[in-house]
């Protein structure tokens, strides 16, 4: 095709896209829906698999009740489940001096505010514990983490835009994970300190001290067997303390396998879910039919966008017969007919594809605003998937294809019929 | 003279509604000189558009010779009698058939694209020849019937071609006009050093070419097309 010709055919092309603009411009949004919808998809399945496996954890493992590891990381890590019982403190104590084990951080739930989870732990958290490696919680300018004797609080950044509460701020809990309004606790908690963004569960979580949750209105202990009651000015006896889990960096891979021996599969008492990676993973691959699912139905919508590609040309094709005919008989070989559509046709779906990307950003930014409410974890609107490349490259190269028969039925357009006047 | 047109035995049936074959050109002999103005008289229904198709290498003759400017149209393939169509004939249409999606620029300057030597410049000699550069912007649907066979008449001249086809050219004009519009085909085609061949029922309109042949005298044919 020489240049000429070339610029006819996007003449032509240009001049017959605008001349159907309405036709055009509903195929071309549901090509950018079904293109956005797919390459969404496949985004936020990437995202939230890697979010969920391999996040910004920072922990190696979770030692808690005996029961569902899969329950002990969603509590712990992703603040998500119920805890599925308590641990004695002497568990506690021993698996923080166990050798293999080079940090035990307890974590005691069971209250909320306004639904963000409050949990009671040690000061090693903000001291000692690296979410990400080299990345210690900080507080935001002005503010400093709690003091474990007084009733301080330190929050979370989501929890801080959601509720309000700033550095000074003072709040009573609620009991129960499940926001209740009537089970508000007469304790009083004053924040010291809102947490810089981490991107991970944690900002959706209120910290207090441990002793905060041991001593809180209506708190049973049972670490001892028996139910204790906690007295203000009365130092509680160890036995008696209890934890909701514990959450633990090992100090080498095969510590885990050692304590995974020992715990899970020698022990009664407790379960380590180690590694949560691999924990987590396993949910993902429970669910993977509804991945595969959601797949299938974004498929077929590319293929329905494809087909709405083929009928819009098509339609046009009866009412452009003469103006092919015309082109014919001035000269245009059968092919530049057929180019003609089959551009059309690709730079329908090229222009729904690019568009495509626009509503794949805001679905994106829909998901990830509601991810990151239920769960602490962020979607990266902006984070590479070979999806974004391929899905558009993909929908065009299928527009082009949809454009084949239309451009086949034109190709063989006959000129002497087509050019004798309807009149 | 060379001659830019030569038509020897032509033969073209179609198959009818009936499954019969008619015959609607035999044609033993036709000849337009290079430059010539030869206006041809038929009565509708009597081959004239059939003659021209297979002229301009739309149709294919069933038999015998047709040249074009030296090329035989009747022995090329699709793809070089639309090459040789691009080159060396200009065709005007009774209804001009112009695209408007097009500008009446761009109308003008299609078929120059076909033929491989696209002239923006010329497109806009031939509107200003036709008094309608004005008008180079505008879609055709916006211009008088006047303005649009101007138009028409410019794209067929637009690719220098050696000879020019009107079929009914006049069509849609009052006789006055149509007269007008004829002359004006015949002068543009001579400055251009074009040969006309110009088909019409309308004797009223033909007269002013160089040879006037009733389309009867030469074919042989008595079926309609």
């Amino acid at each position: 095709m020489t240049n000429s010709t070339f610029s006819v055919v996007r003449l032509l092309v240009r001049r017959s896209l605008a001349q159907h603009a309405v036709a055009t411009g509903i195929t071309i949004l549901s090509v950018a829906l079904a293109s956005g919808l797919l390459l969404s998809v496949f985004a936020i399945q990437s995202q939230a698999y890697s979010a969920f496996t391999g996040g910004p954890i920072g922990f190696d493992a979770i030692l808690g009740a005996r029961g569902s590891q899969l329950q002990l990381v969603l509590n712990c890590i992703f603040h998500l489940e119920t805890s599925p019982g308590n641990l004695p403190w002497k568990l506690f104590r021993s698996i923080k001096d166990d050798p293999r084990v080079s940090l035990a951080i307890p974590y005691a739930v069971g209250d909320n505010y306004f639904g963000f989870r409050i949990v009671g732990t040690t000061d090693e958290l903000f001291t000692r514990f690296e979410y990400q490696a080299g990345s210690k919680f900080r507080t935001r300018e002005g503010g400093h983490f709690f003091d474990s004797s007084r009733k301080e609080a330190v929050i979370g950044s989501f929890v801080a835009q959601q509720t309000g509460l700033r550095e000074g701020s003072k709040f009573s809990p609620y009991h129960g994970v499940i926001f209740d309004e009537k089970m508000l606790h007469e304790e009083q908690y004053v924040v010291t300190g809102v947490l810089e963004p981490t991107n991970s569960p944690a900002d959706r979580v209120i910290w207090i001290p441990i002793e905060g949750i041991f001593r809180m209105g209506g708190h049973v202990l049972r670490g001892s067997g028996d139910e204790f009651k906690a007295e203000a000015g009365v130092e509680i006896p160890d036995e008696h303390k209890e934890v909701s889990a514990v959450m633990l960096k090992l100090k080498s891979p095969q510590s885990g396998f050692s304590l995974d021996r020992l715990i899970n599969r020698q022990g009664k008492e407790a379960t380590l879910a180690w590694p949560i990676g691999r924990v987590m993973a396993e949910l993902f691959q429970k669910i993977g039919w509804v991945n595969r699912v959601l797949e299938l139905v974004a498929y077929l919508v590319v293929v329905v966008a494809a087909a709405s590609i083929l009928a819009s040309v098509y339609n046009t094709l009866r009412e452009r017969r003469r103006e092919f005919a015309i082109l014919r008989a001035l000269g245009a070989r059968r092919r530049v007919i057929f180019s003609v559509i089959v551009f059309e046709a690709t730079a329908i779906a090229a222009a729904g594809s690019l568009l495509g990307v626009i509503v794949y950003a805001g679905i994106l930014s829909i998901a990830s605003s509601i991810v990151r409410a239920e769960t602490g974890v962020v979607l990266n609107v902006f984070q590479y998937h070979p999806v974004l490349l391929f899905g558009p490259l993909g929908m065009t190269a299928l527009g082009a294809l949809a454009g084949l028969l239309p451009a086949w039925s034109a190709y063989r357009t006959d000129v002497s019929e087509n050019l004798v006047p309807h009149s | 003279m060379p001659n830019v047109l030569e038509i020897e035995s032509l033969r073209k049936s179609f198959l009818g509604p009936d499954g019969k074959q008619s015959t609607v050109l035999d044609i033993a002999s036709f000849l337009v000189a290079d430059g010539e103005s030869v206006a041809m008289r038929g009565e509708s229904g009597t081959g004239k558009t059939t003659l021209l198709n297979v002229i301009a290498g739309i149709l294919r003759a069933d038999d015998g010779r047709v040249t074009v400017a030296g090329r035989e149209m009747s022995a090329l393939s699709e793809r070089a009698r639309d090459r040789a169509r691009a080159d060396s004939i200009g065709y005007i249409f009774q209804t001009f058939h112009l695209l408007q999606g097009l500008t009446v620029l761009e109308n003008v300057t299609l078929g120059m694209a076909f033929g491989g030597n696209f002239e923006k410049d010329r497109g806009r000699e031939l509107l200003k020849r036709m008094g309608i550069d004005s008008h180079a912007a505008h879609l055709p649907r916006t211009l008088s019937v006047g303005q649009q066979q101007r138009v028409a008449i410019a794209r067929a001249l637009a690719n220098k071609p050696r000879l020019v086809l009107a079929d009914e050219p006049t069509g849609n004009l009052d006789t006055g006009r149509a007269r007008e519009a004829v002359a004006l085909i015949r002068e543009v085609c001579r400055e251009n050093g074009a040969a006309l061949l110009l088909v019409s029922h309308d004797p009223s309109i033909l007269a002013g070419c160089d040879r006037i042949i009733p389309l009867a005298e030469i074919n042989r044919a008595g079926q309609a097309s």
